[in-house]
């Protein structure tokens, strides 16, 4: 049952590509706005790379969870989707799953434009850049995914879906940007091993949160 | 060397103020709705 | 319907936590060693960790009544939530106050990223969206359950937010606090006493103002 709606949202957004799209044109005008405001000087931006990428990919994630669920709000699929006979806590796990592909396509192509327009090297251990980099775009989503079900049906769901995901990432963006800054900077891997501990505790606790939470908060 | 008197005394006018203002607003928010439900 | 008061237990109680405030005051004035370098300042201490418990205790309450709502989908535990949220809010405001008071004299600036201080902010920030959710989330009876959820997961954010701030900037540990435990005797008792009065006058805060929400429930109700 999972695998059929995680073949459904993949298979939506191949058609269109709305989500995807949009997230890699919004990420590409906040790396500009990175470079306006930075004045493109080598020593400023290489402290603060991985910071900014991951702040760019928050405000992208924002974009992509209110473009996923937002399907299901215009055409009021969701209850539709409600009424199926199914553990409603699988559609949290589908949005997460596909969440995080979208968000690693994205990211994949991002890197490049983000690495040379701010006039830094690619990093040279790609592998372990890619695969850090997936795993917290699987603590991430958890989170927006789990948000965004909560309050989608409000009127305001623009607005409190930021406000409320930004203080509750905090973790993840702590560790996301230490192991970026750990990764890039090749340094040995217990120095921020730590880090990669507290996004596996944040994708469990909130991947299994909102799997249970998601059948209360989807009810009439 | 200074006692920081002033620091000490703020603190505790706000918190303990806090608290008495707490149930002075609670009770004259519950008298108001106690007074409306009179009417019916 | 009467006021929370009429009722002779209540009344006591609120008495007996006016005595007991009045006295806490007196403790910590006059039956508290007087710190070397902190002075009057460190008095602080004894209103701002007690705070900082309350407001934590009532976001644990949060918790709980979230799960029982949806386990009894009894409209008493919304009520206990948004009373213990509301309350809950009220201690980390002062927390939030009262430590930069509290650390301008001590430490020459008014805020340091503290791990303790830099989760209560945190915190702060997730029931600012909690009461957003509550005034714009739509009709109310999705909005209990919308509620219900944040404050479940506010709190199971807090251990990770805890853990992951303290080792986020380890230069800045300095808190001015030693261990609790390793306190000298002359300063843990009368914090121990805070602490407890501290309790007893949020519990008195909690079912007051339950007591409130449940009667305008049933005006509501009624119009």
């Amino acid at each position: 049952m999972f695998f059929i709606l995680l073949k459904k949202e993949l298979f939506i957004e191949f058609r269109s590509r709305e989500v995807v799209l949009s997230m890699l044109i919004f990420g590409l005008s906040i790396i500009l706005a990175f470079a306006f405001t930075s004045n493109v000087s080598k020593v400023i931006v290489s402290n603060n790379a991985p910071g900014m990428f991951w702040i760019m990919i928050l405000f992208v994630s924002v974009l992509g969870v209110h473009r996923t669920f937002s399907y299901e709000k215009n055409f009021d699929a969701f209850s539709m989707l409600i009424s199926a006979p199914i553990d409603r806590g699988i559609i949290y796990l589908s949005k997460w799953i596909s969440g995080t592909i979208f968000l690693t396509l994205m990211q994949l192509v991002i890197i490049v434009p983000f690495f040379k327009f701010l006039l830094l090297d690619l990093p040279s251990n790609f592998i372990l850049f890619i695969s850090t980099m997936i795993l917290v775009n699987l603590a991430i989503m958890s989170v927006a995914i789990l948000v965004s079900g909560i309050v989608m049906r409000a009127n305001f769901s623009e607005v409190l879906v930021p406000i409320l995901f930004f203080p509750l990432v905090s973790p993840v963006i702590i560790a996301a940007t230490k192991i970026s800054s750990g990764v890039l900077a090749e340094t040995a891997y217990q120095l921020w091993q730590f880090w990669l501990l507290i996004i596996m505790s944040i994708i469990v606790i909130f991947a299994l949160a909102g799997y249970t939470l998601f059948d209360f908060i989807t009810e009439e | 060397m200074y006692n920081f008197l002033n620091y000490f005394l703020s603190v505790y006018l706000i918190v303990f103020g806090t608290i008495v203002l707490w149930f002075l607003i609670q009770y004259k928010h519950e008298s108001k709705i106690l007074k409306k439900n009179k009417d019916y | 319907m009467v006021t929370f008061f009429k009722n002779k237990n209540n009344m006591f109680f609120l008495i007996f936590v006016g005595i007991l405030l009045l006295f806490n005051i007196y403790n910590i004035s006059f039956n508290t060693p007087m710190v070397p370098d902190q002075h009057w300042a460190q008095k602080i201490f004894y209103v701002h960790v007690p705070s900082a418990w309350v407001g934590f205790l009532s976001y644990f309450v949060v918790m709980i009544a979230g799960i029982m709502f949806f386990v009894k989908r009894n409209d008493y535990w919304d009520n206990v939530g948004l009373a213990a949220a509301e309350i809950g809010t009220i201690f980390i405001s002062l927390v939030l106050i009262t430590g930069p008071i509290w650390a301008t004299p001590i430490w020459g600036k008014p805020w340091i990223w503290e791990p303790r201080l830099t989760t209560t902010l945190i915190l702060f920030l997730i029931y600012i969206g909690y009461f957003m959710v509550r005034s714009f989330g739509g009709h109310i009876e999705r909005v209990k359950r919308y509620a219900a959820s944040i404050g479940i997961i506010a709190f199971l954010d807090v251990p990770i937010i805890f853990l992951s701030v303290q080792f986020w900037a380890p230069e800045i540990q300095s808190h001015p606090q030693v261990e609790m435990a390793k306190q000298p005797a002359g300063i843990l008792i009368p914090f121990l006493i805070s602490l407890c009065i501290f309790t007893l006058v949020y519990i008195l805060m909690l079912r007051y103002r339950i007591y409130v929400i449940q009667i305008k429930d049933k005006l509501i109700k009624n119009v």
